[in-house]
């Protein structure tokens, strides 16, 4: 017994570090980093690259990459990112770290290269002995990790009750706005606590990599455990924070072992502890109050007062007004153009293959056109139900003789039912929270369901079968493109009907809504269920293309990828959807081809920045270029009218997040967005 | 009752923990007709607004929708009873062109169906219900928005915000509706527009309006009938004429130490008072103010403007202010005197305008740089980090010290200065009572030898007699030959401790000069002039 509290006390404290740092940055600068696991990804892969590739010593390797590149790492970021996201708009901030965590790991692996790592080693030797406490074996890993938590503890009191630097901290967490009245700049307090938070994401990346992986994945399911305990800490408290860590560690370890080992029960039951955490933190939570309310008590009521007043008021009105017949056609060029691609590609089975499988992406990711773009909702779990729509269509097939098309849209029903249940549990969850729930259930599903046998098969996934009338590509690509339309129209239809408007009513204004007499439970649920509906309905057609569907295609972490392409593109433009799923496979041809291959993960790394750009550019590359290009033609053709900045992209109108849209500060990633706007037109250059 | 009455609420009673919000208010909106609701800052008007609105349940007392109790009922269901009602700050669907917003409202009332069905039936094909469009078409000519009906609510104007508001509480067709501060941040041109649009809506819609306003004078102007409250309780009802004339509701607005006596006798005020008058050594005398000693410009603002998102808080503000020398910066609730201190101590960016301190420009400098150079806000609302003790207060202050001597010798002062905050060191200062926390704030800056200290409502929810000891301190500020802009309720004893006066309505000044001629300029501007002429010819 004793032996597995000692190693879940030890799995605890990596936690307890973990989620410390997160709420400490939480609370001092109103930013729940969602990067913290790529941060600790690579301070881990750079000590493994010293210590393992580069033989320096523990001690050497250690100092280097956790007490100087990390903190140095956090300053940069601080300097270039996070300073900038402050007091913008939780979806804002969410989707800039979350773009971070999809650069981040690509960036690494292109400077260390990607040869998968199979065991990390820790601080600690392997060849020590084990230490004996009261009869139970602790090694010296153990050892030093209850060291560092402890040590951590201790001083990170010291520093925060008893010096000057501490005490400015403190101050800075009660309010910004009297720390800056009373001659303390908060940047500079921001940035210590950056440095510091970065430091702590390294240090536990090196603990945990031993046992999780030295991967960005196991760097996700670190993080994710870290989120739950500051779930159940409200977001504030540091001691809950660690005590809730430490706890799930210990449950964590305890509970193996009253279970059979090596059984697919056992294996799905751990991952699962931390969602579990977090499920019963929001109930009991929201039994309490009506609504969870995560930034109640970020700052003071000054800091509330002056905020509207440093908007940046300096902001392009968008505009819908009547189009005329010629831009309603412009509008319609791109979408034309990917329809005329798998006809130039018809030659090479390459290219029309990438072609067919971007048609499949594009229906893929118009679930983020409806769910975030349409209804306001960052949802993390939209893979997964991709992932339901892929892996179930086969079964259903299989098992009740169905056509492959209709047991993609039974899968979708699924899929639709479980997006309902989700849209229904976090309907009175804050922004933050959704995405920290939906986070957790895909990270659950995928371990819990995805892993089953029937749909692993050992290895080789599940077989798919095209329907027979399109078998090949080009019919094929035809096909998803027309599936593409119908559900592009849908959507299209839900913007501009009533229920498009009550979306929106709902999502720029919830007190409003409420004065209308708007129901915003059904309007959200409504979304969630169609955007559900939609991802399995893609996720079917991706494994047609690909004829098999694997289940570790459909992973959490990609889903993170996924959402930054869109997001690059723009979020609330059907157009950009299917532009989105060109330009991810056509690309990633482009670099096969043409780039040597260490070159592989450039997309991400731009999607990631392009993500990042939208503290800068919330509408997306489509409509930005868009704007642009009628900004041109409107100088070339003066008839082209109209005073204010007019999308000529019909289906397209305003932004990912119009009130916070104005808070457009200057300094941030223009480039990514640029790159990502010329990967659109790429597509086109290619043939 | 219920043909007499739209809207009512009786004997409505709101407590927050050990404040009493709202004392046994009772009102009533007859059909048709526009009541006014008005008060100083802090009356309650937010609060019952909030009850009536059905975002606030009251602790007692009941609200009557013709007649039907709708006390426990949602704001939702309140909505669909007839209940329309608008925001002080516009919450527009920035995402929605102006038309759509009248159109959501009406289809929300009229085709609550839809909101659901229509993402299955292809709904955006269909064209719209003929009466739908002509109801739609009517209100937009109503507003007169016309010419811009399909632009985005994005960037829109405060004025037009508001009528875009006013349209999609209308579009709903309810039977009352309640207007929270509509005038808030308008320009002259834009109240009026406003104003005239409401008086068509009153008689053409047969509607009832509640207004809740600071702005006196257009209140006197729509409303047949006027309520005002202060502290929480109805001070006066009746009609513009009758309010006018009563002498409580000019004590109310200006805080005449008439009122100050009345509540004297409170016990726990007493008691505070006592526990702070003990530890301080209040040596000088009253109010004296000392000699003032006037060398070159501390500080000059020249054409200073603020803007909140779309609204205008201020513009084309021009002043200086001597060294030595004291300065009460007045107007009514909205007039900008918070956004004018903000601005001076760097906290909001200004819009336009030059400001300059201690012969340095100082427009684009961050906050706490402009701390460093001696310019100490106190913000409105209790200047302290209330998370942190009483000593790490201090400390944070002392924080723009060179050298850690410094720094403790500046605790000890501030220590000194009020010894009453030297045994509750260790004490959160968000424990302390508004008093004590108010000396701490002043305790903050005095240690520190500033050379401007800009205090907003510092007496603001304060007891009477707790006032007194925030003047005081004041008061041995300026005996020290600190600079003071002095943001005040309680208007006759700012103008009794100020040399000049600066007077502001709707962002801009409207009257500056010495404080020994403000008393009637000040009158004149809170209350409108009407008001003046009757206290006048009474």
């Amino acid at each position: 017994m004793l032996q597995y509290v000692l190693a879940g006390l030890a799995l605890g404290s990596i936690y307890a570090i973990a989620a410390s740092a997160l709420v400490v940055t939480f609370v001092s600068s109103g930013v729940l980093n969602f990067a913290f696991g790529s941060m600790a990804f690579v301070v881990a892969r750079v000590y493994y690259w010293l210590n393992s590739e580069h033989h320096m010593s523990t001690i050497g390797a250690g100092l280097l990459s956790i007490l100087v590149l990390a903190p140095l790492m956090g300053i940069v970021l601080y300097a270039v990112l996070f300073r900038f996201v402050r007091g913008k708009s939780t979806l804002i901030k969410l989707v800039t770290t979350i773009g971070l965590s999809v650069a981040l790991p690509p960036i690494c692996d292109l400077i260390f290269g990607t040869q998968t790592i199979t065991s990390a080693p820790g601080l600690g030797s392997l060849n020590d002995k084990p230490y004996k406490f009261l009869g139970a074996a602790v090694t010296t890993d153990q050892v030093l990790i209850y060291g560092f938590l402890l040590l951590i503890l201790i001083v990170g009191t010291l520093v925060l009750q008893f010096t000057d630097i501490g005490l400015r901290v403190r101050a800075m967490v009660d309010s910004e706005a009297m720390t800056s009245l009373s001659g303390t700049s908060p940047n500079r307090v921001s940035i210590g606590v950056w440095a510091v938070s970065a430091t702590l994401a390294g240090l536990a990346g090196v603990l945990v990599a031993p046992a999780n992986g030295l991967s960005p994945t196991g760097m996700t399911t670190l993080m994710a455990a870290a989120f739950a305990a500051v779930v159940v800490a409200r977001l504030r408290s540091l001691p809950g924070a660690v005590a809730a860590a430490l706890a799930m560690g210990i449950v964590t370890d305890v509970i193996q072992k009253y279970l059979p080992p090596n059984s697919s029960f056992t294996a799905a039951i751990i991952p699962s502890i931390p969602f579990a955490f977090i499920a019963v933190a929001l109930i009991i939570q929201s039994i309490g109050s009506r609504t969870i309310d995560e930034s109640a008590g970020v700052g003071g009521p000054l800091d509330k007062a002056i905020r509207p007043a440093n908007i940046d008021t300096e902001d392009a009105t968008a505009s819908t007004e009547a189009q005329t017949l010629w831009e309603r056609g412009l509008s319609l060029l791109p979408l034309a153009a990917v329809a005329v691609l798998p006809l130039i590609f018809s030659g090479s089975a390459f290219w029309l293959g990438l072609t067919a499988l971007g048609m499949c992406y594009g229906i893929t990711f118009l679930t983020f056109t409806i769910v975030t773009g349409e209804g306001g909702m960052l949802w993390l779990s939209q893979i997964i139900f991709a992932g339901v729509g892929a892996l179930g269509a086969p079964q259903f097939a299989n098992s009740w003789h169905i056509p492959i098309l209709l047991a993609i849209v039974v899968s979708a029903f699924v899929a639709a039912i479980g997006g309902a249940i989700i849209g229904l549990l976090t309907i009175r969850l804050g922004d933050l929270y959704v995405a920290l729930a939906t986070l957790t259930f895909g990270l659950l599903i995928e371990t819990l369901v995805f892993t089953r046998a029937r749909f692993l098969q050992g290895g080789l996934g599940v077989v798919v079968t095209r329907p027979t009338f399109a078998t090949g590509d080009l019919a094929f690509s035809y096909l998803a493109f027309g599936a593409f339309l119908i559900l592009a129209i849908l959507t299209w239809n839900l913007r501009r009907s009533t229920s498009g408007l009550a979306l929106r009513a709902v999502r720029d204004s919830q007190a409003a809504s409420r004065t209308l007499g708007l129901s915003i439970i059904q309007v959200k649920i409504l979304v969630s269920t169609i955007g559900a509906f939609t991802a399995a309905i893609g996720g079917g057609f991706l494994a047609m293309e690909t004829l098999t569907a694997q289940p570790s295609s459909y992973a959490t972490f990609l889903g993170l990828v996924w959402l930054a392409v869109v997001v690059t593109l723009g979020v609330r433009s059907v157009t950009a959807a299917v532009l989105g799923g060109m330009a991810f496979t056509l690309l990633q041809g482009v670099l096969t081809t043409y780039v040597p291959a260490r070159w592989g993960e450039l997309p991400a790394i731009l999607f990631g920045l392009g993500a990042i750009g939208v503290a800068r550019s919330p509408e997306g590359a489509v409509l930005h270029t868009g704007r642009q290009v009628r900004g041109l033609l409107g100088k070339i053709l003066p008839r082209a009218g109209g005073a204010d900045g007019l999308s000529p992209l019909a289906l397209d109108e305003v932004r990912l997040d119009a009130p916070t849209s104005r808070l457009e500060t200057p300094a941030v990633a223009e480039v990514p967005v640029d790159v990502a706007a010329e990967t659109g037109s790429m597509i086109k250059a290619k043939p | 009752m219920s043909g007499q009455t739209r809207l009512e609420c009786v004997g409505v009673t709101v407590r927050f923990g050990g404040l009493v919000a709202v004392r046994e208010v009772s009102l009533a909106l007859p059909p048709a007709s526009i009541v006014g609701l008005v008060g100083p800052n802090g009356a309650g008007k937010s609060t019952l607004f909030a009850v009536l609105s059905g975002l606030l349940r009251p602790t007692s007392g009941r609200v009557l929708l013709d007649g039907e109790d709708i006390t426990d009922t949602r704001p939702q269901v309140r909505a669909a009873q007839g209940l329309a009602r608008t925001f002080q700050h516009p919450e527009l669907f920035v995402g929605m062109t102006i038309r759509d917003h009248l159109v959501i409202a009406h289809r929300a009332k009229h085709a609550k169906g839809r909101v659901l069905s229509d993402a299955f039936t292809m709904g955006s094909l269909r064209r719209p219900p003929k009466a739908e469009t002509e109801a739609i078409d009517e209100l937009i000519e109503l507003l007169g928005l016309t010419g811009i009906a399909n632009r985005s609510a994005v960037g829109l104007p405060l004025g037009v915000a508001r009528l875009v508001e006013l349209g999609r509480a209308l579009a709903a067709s309810p039977r009352v509706l309640l207007l929270d501060e509509p005038s808030s941040g308008l320009d002259s041109a834009e109240t009026q527009r406003f104003e005239a649009v409401l008086r068509r809506v009153a008689q053409e819609r047969d509607i009832s309006v509640l207004l809740v306003e600071h702005d006196v004078e257009l209140v006197m102007r729509l409303c047949s009938k006027v309520n005002v409250l202060d502290f929480g309780a109805l001070l006066a009802s009746g009609t513009p004429a009758e309010v006018r004339g009563n002498p409580a509701v000019r004590a109310a607005y200006l805080g005449q130490e008439l009122a100050v006596e009345a509540k004297a006798a409170d016990p726990a005020a007493l008691e505070e008072q006592a526990v702070l008058a003990r530890v301080e050594d209040v040596s000088a005398g009253p109010e004296a103010v000392p000699a003032s000693v006037s060398k070159g410009p501390l500080l000059t603002v020249e054409n200073l403007a603020v803007r909140y998102g779309d609204a205008v808080a201020l513009n084309g503000v021009s002043f200086s202010l001597m060294e030595g020398r004291a300065l009460a910066v007045l107007g009514a609730n909205g007039a900008g005197k918070s956004s004018l201190a903000r601005a001076i101590s760097g906290l909001v960016p200004s819009a336009g305008g030059r400001i300059e301190f201690d012969g340095r420009a100082i427009t684009k400098r961050s906050p706490h740089r402009i701390r460093r150079m001696g310019l100490v806000h106190l913000p409105e609302g209790r200047g302290v980090f209330r998370g942190l003790s009483v000593i790490d207060n201090l400390k944070m202050a002392s924080a723009t010290m060179e050298g850690r001597r410094a720094r403790r010798e500046a605790v000890d002062l501030a220590l000194e200065i009020f010894p009453g905050l030297a045994s509750r060191r260790g004490q959160t200062a968000g424990l302390l009572s508004g008093g004590e926390q108010q000396m701490l704030s002043l305790a903050r800056a005095l240690a520190t030898n500033p050379k401007l200290i800009i205090a907003d409502e510092m007496s603001l929810g304060l007891a009477p007699l707790v006032v007194d000891l925030v003047f005081d301190g004041l008061v041995r500020a300026r005996s020290a030959g600190v600079t003071v802009i002095m943001i005040e309720q309680y208007v006759h004893r700012a103008l009794g401790f100020a040399d000049d006066c600066l007077v502001l309505q709707r962002g801009a000044i409207a009257w500056q000069g010495s404080a020994q001629d403000a008393h009637g300029e000040v009158v004149r501007h809170y209350l409108g002039d009407a008001m003046t002429a009757t206290a006048a010819a009474s």
